[in-house]
């Protein structure tokens, strides 16, 4: 039994699997948390989608995944804002047209391109065949996302609560914006190896998502948000070698099973606890 | 610097400002004095908020803006200047406590981690104390009545120590004892020569908090004493006839 369980790890493959997807989890979980708490989930959806031809791009001309990425990734939010600038279009559907067009090309320039197959798990990510390459980046990328957010941590959270203080004290609200953006285009370089572009929206929102339903503190935000993901990308990636599925999906379905618990019994807003407590009010009350 | 202008802890110039085709606020030239409560006082739309929110440099505005003789921008990096927002501005179900959100007064002071030093936490728990609201410091901000809400962002702006604090619509969904804790705060910081605007729709207890009224309608009506600016005809002419009466 222990040898079962333990089999997973004994494979080269798998522990490289464990180890990119949990630095790409851990980065996308700490960022999923202002993301959700700004209301920019769609953003990220956007962004991760419109990295597309410049990853694509970036491997036609040799260069880095992530230095295509930032750059139509942070490309695609200037666009937005020009496209709703000069149209006057609401902003949903702004980020509707500019990313689907980005994606939409990135598809294009991945059908002409010779190798198909590499760039094909970037759509759907290719996480039991990284590459030594693929983790060095990941790990740098991942790295400078989680230091750059860890420290500027309590300067984003009162941007993103009060950005009319943040100004107020002297702080750049517009400038952590574009941190935040630039966190998110390299983001989905990480998260891309694990889960695919198509998939890496999931883990740029339902971590975050779910820790909103049992934190009230932000430092306890952030704790819950990394501690759900390293756990249920666990669980999904140990799960898909038993079960000979999708990793990407699996790790994906263990989030949204995490957070289907969370809304049920997560103790600021579960369903479950909520009921709990309207039924002893009402005895107390009656 | 001249003595007048060290006197003066705003002055605006043909200040301007605009939405799209809709001009919210035209021209306007004042000055508001050091160590006085000063009321923005109109009906919803004439330009108060707009006003403010051009003094902090908020929103795109035409004309000057000097705050305590330096540039509005000089004036928020030195940590001059503390706000209060609109309750509607808020994101209430955000997770964060009253201690958190009162400690946020403190980052100006506090290195790149504002990790709060003992000064920082001792200006905290005192501030708290001030308002009232230290029993509710650990609690999450959303789960404070209306009143309390507003004390927590006093409190923060009383942690921050600044030395001109602007107040949007202070008083609004707040109860009777909130206010005039609020109230009192306000008048504590005038005595200790700090400069207070106050964004205020209606005319209620106008007149005995403030030192100074501008009475704005898109444009500035009438400045001066309240006691002579209130006058019928002049609150007649900012919020139309009956406003007066009702007063």
């Amino acid at each position: 039994m222990i040898d079962a369980l333990l089999a997973p790890f004994t494979y080269d493959f798998m522990l490289r699997a464990i180890f990119v997807t949990l630095v790409a989890a851990v980065a996308c979980a700490l960022l999923s948390t202002w993301l959700v708490q700004m209301g920019w989930s769609l953003m990220g959806d956007a962004v991760s989608h419109a990295v597309l031809p410049g990853v694509a791009l970036a491997y036609i001309l040799g260069l880095p995944f992530a230095l295509g990425a930032a750059v139509f990734g942070i490309g695609a939010v200037a666009l937005i804002g020009g496209v709703r600038a000069a149209s006057r279009i609401k902003a949903d559907a702004a980020i509707g047209v500019v990313f689907t067009t980005l994606f939409a090309l990135g598809l294009v320039i991945v059908s002409v391109t010779p190798a198909e197959t590499d760039l094909q798990h970037i759509l759907f990510g290719n996480v039991l065949g990284v590459s030594d390459a693929d983790i060095a980046q990941v790990l740098i990328v991942g790295a400078i996302v989680c230091v750059a957010l860890l420290v500027l941590r309590r300067d984003l959270t009162l941007v993103a609560f009060d950005p009319g203080h943040a100004h107020a004290i002297g702080l750049r609200p517009r400038l952590l914006h574009a941190v935040l953006l630039g966190a998110l285009a390299l983001t989905v370089v990480t998260a891309l190896q694990a889960v695919g572009i198509i998939l890496v929206v999931a883990m740029l929102v339902i971590p975050g998502a779910t820790a909103s339903l049992i934190a009230v503190r932000w430092d306890a935000l952030l704790a819950w948000s990394v501690g759900i993901t390293v756990v249920a990308s666990m669980v999904g990636l140990l799960g898909a070698f038993w079960l000979d599925i999708s990793p990407g999906g699996a790790v994906v379905l263990s989030q949204g099973l995490a957070f289907g618990l969370a809304l049920l019994f997560g103790s600021r807003r579960g369903i479950v606890i909520r009921w709990a407590r309207a039924r002893r009010h009402a005895v107390d009350s009656g | 610097m001249s003595g007048t202008a060290a006197r003066d802890a705003i002055v605006v110039e043909g200040l301007g400002v605009r939405y799209g085709d809709v001009r919210a606020l035209v021209d306007v030239t004042a000055r508001i004095r050091s160590g006085e409560i000063t009321g923005l006082v109109g009906v919803n739309g004439s330009g108060k908020s707009s006003m403010l929110a051009a003094i902090l440099e908020r929103v795109p505005h035409e004309g000057t803006v000097r705050i305590l003789g330096r540039k509005p921008a000089e004036a928020r990096r030195e940590g001059l200047v503390a706000s209060v927002p609109q309750a509607e501005s808020v994101d209430w179900d955000f997770p964060v406590t009253v201690r958190d959100v009162v400690t946020t007064g403190r980052f100006g002071r506090m290195g790149l981690l504002r990790i709060p030093r003992a000064a920082d936490r001792a200006a905290v728990a005192e501030a708290l104390e001030l308002l009232d609201i230290a029993h509710l410091a650990d609690r999450q901000i959303g789960e404070l009545s209306g009143g309390q809400r507003k004390r927590a962002f006093v409190a923060r702006a009383i942690a921050q120590d600044a030395e001109l604090l602007l107040l949007d619509e202070p008083f609004a969904g707040v109860d009777r004892s909130s206010e005039a804790r609020i109230v009192a705060v306000l008048r504590g910081l005038r005595e200790r020569g700090r400069t207070v605007v106050i964004v205020h729709h209606d005319l209620s207890g106008v007149a005995e908090l403030v030192d100074d009224v501008l009475l704005l309608r898109g444009r500035l009506l009438h400045q001066g004493p309240p006691d002579e600016v209130l006058s019928p005809e002049r609150i007649a002419e900012a919020f139309g006839a009956g406003a007066a009466e009702e007063r």
